[in-house]
């Protein structure tokens, strides 16, 4: 029994199963085993058996990050919505737009604090709706545990580059903004980042455990196919695209509205380019595309 | 019964074994055999993570607990484990029924 035990033991190791869960693998096996003498002929083979842990548990543990990922996510998204618009209400856009003596630090911090948390927001959704969307399916093939994995990674990533650049952004603007505006998003960020931090165990733990379940991960449209245009469907950049022309609109019309057009329109140009370099960037990546 | 035709029926039968009483994983096995009056061939130690995986699933509860000296997970059917229980056997009856229309 000792030897069988210890080969369990090695392969859960092995497959990058939590010690705790390896506690418990083995000390229900050993119970199983000592009571009756033939179970150690039917018990199956060690290798295999702890395999099936890794796979259930992987798969479990990478929909749990996925959830998790976006309920943290939420917290400091509200956190930095709150932010970024009382700050705007105070000083418009405007005042603070680019021009040619902008720094390429600033442009840099702008180009993040515009794209990260789009990013953020995106991979967040998408990865708590793959989340919920296999729920009750067991075991997860592998290439879906890995988009989860992937996806709450991106999500979480951004959401600390999001604050982190909305930090940069007063400090560097604090000439032209109130002054209460430096304690709030410092204090912000210091709680958003204690929230996301965290994640960070779990994230390593989830990707310790090597799932070996075959088959694929949908794309984009596993996720969102039912609310996509039929036309649409099974045609990714052509999705993207639309996406693209959609977000275009959203920027273009209050500006339009508020007599910017000429801003507003190098804002939507910017904002389609984004789209779709992310798409083109991080597309497979995530799972978007195959 | 071979093991991949029973794969698809264990999560099932594993709630049913659970049904009477909670048990720990040998005595789950001990009353499969039995009511299967040994007609499943299961590798025992397989049943450990489809236990993870209905207790991830809310279907199961499990706790240790010191039986004659020895330490041992206990698993009970929760009220989620119940319905299912009770949804797999209806969708088991109809399966049933229409493979033995087809069969007969």
């Amino acid at each position: 029994m000792d030897p069988y035990l210890r080969t369990l033991g090695a392969e859960l190791r092995r497959l990058g199963v939590p010690a705790r869960r390896r506690r418990r693998i083995l000390a229900e096996a050993r119970d199983h085993l000592r009571s009756d003498p033939g179970t150690l002929a039917r018990f199956g083979d060690a290798r295999a058996i702890a395999q099936e842990c890794a796979d259930e548990l992987g798969g479990t543990a990478a929909r749990r990050l996925s959830v998790a990922a976006f309920a943290v996510l939420a917290v400091a998204g509200a956190v930095f919505s709150a932010l970024l618009l009382a700050i705007f209400t105070v000083v418009p856009a405007r005042a603070l737009a680019c021009c040619t003596a902008t720094p390429p630090a600033q442009v840099i911090t702008l180009a993040v604090l515009v794209v990260a948390p789009q990013v953020a927001f995106v991979s967040g959704v998408l990865a708590l709706i793959r989340a919920v969307r296999l729920r009750g399916h067991a075991p997860l093939p592998a290439a879906e545990v890995r988009t989860l994995r992937r996806r709450s990674a991106v999500a979480l990533a951004s959401g600390v580059a999001s604050m982190s650049a909305l930090a940069l952004f007063v400090t560097e603007y604090a000439a032209l903004l109130p002054a209460w505006s430096q304690p709030a998003v410092y204090a912000g960020t210091a709680l958003s980042v204690l929230l996301v931090l965290p994640m960070a165990v779990p994230l390593v733990v989830t990707s310790r455990i090597r799932v070996q379940t075959a088959g694929t991960a949908g794309d984009v449209f596993a996720d969102v196919g039912g609310v996509v245009p039929a036309p649409l469907r099974g045609h990714p950049w052509a999705f993207a695209g639309a996406v693209a022309a959609v977000v275009a609109v959203a920027v273009l019309a209050p500006g339009v509205a508020a007599d910017d057009a000429f801003d507003a329109a190098l804002r939507a140009l910017a904002e389609t380019l984004a789209c779709l370099a992310g798409f083109a960037a991080l597309g497979r990546f995530l799972s978007l595309r195959h | 019964m071979r093991s991949e035709v029973l794969k698809g029926h264990l999560d099932t039968l594993l709630l049913a074994a659970l049904a009477e009483s909670p048990a720990h994983g040998y005595l789950i096995v001990e009353r499969l055999k039995q009511r299967s009056q040994g007609a499943f061939e299961l590798s025992e130690g397989t049943i450990y993570p489809a236990l993870y995986r209905l207790e991830d699933a809310g279907l199961l509860s499990s706790r240790w607990a010191h039986e004659a000296g020895r330490r041992r997970r206990v698993y009970r059917l929760t009220r989620r484990g119940q319905a299912a229980l009770d949804a797999g056997r209806q969708d088991w009856r109809g399966f049933a029924h229409a493979v033995n229309a087809v069969l007969s």
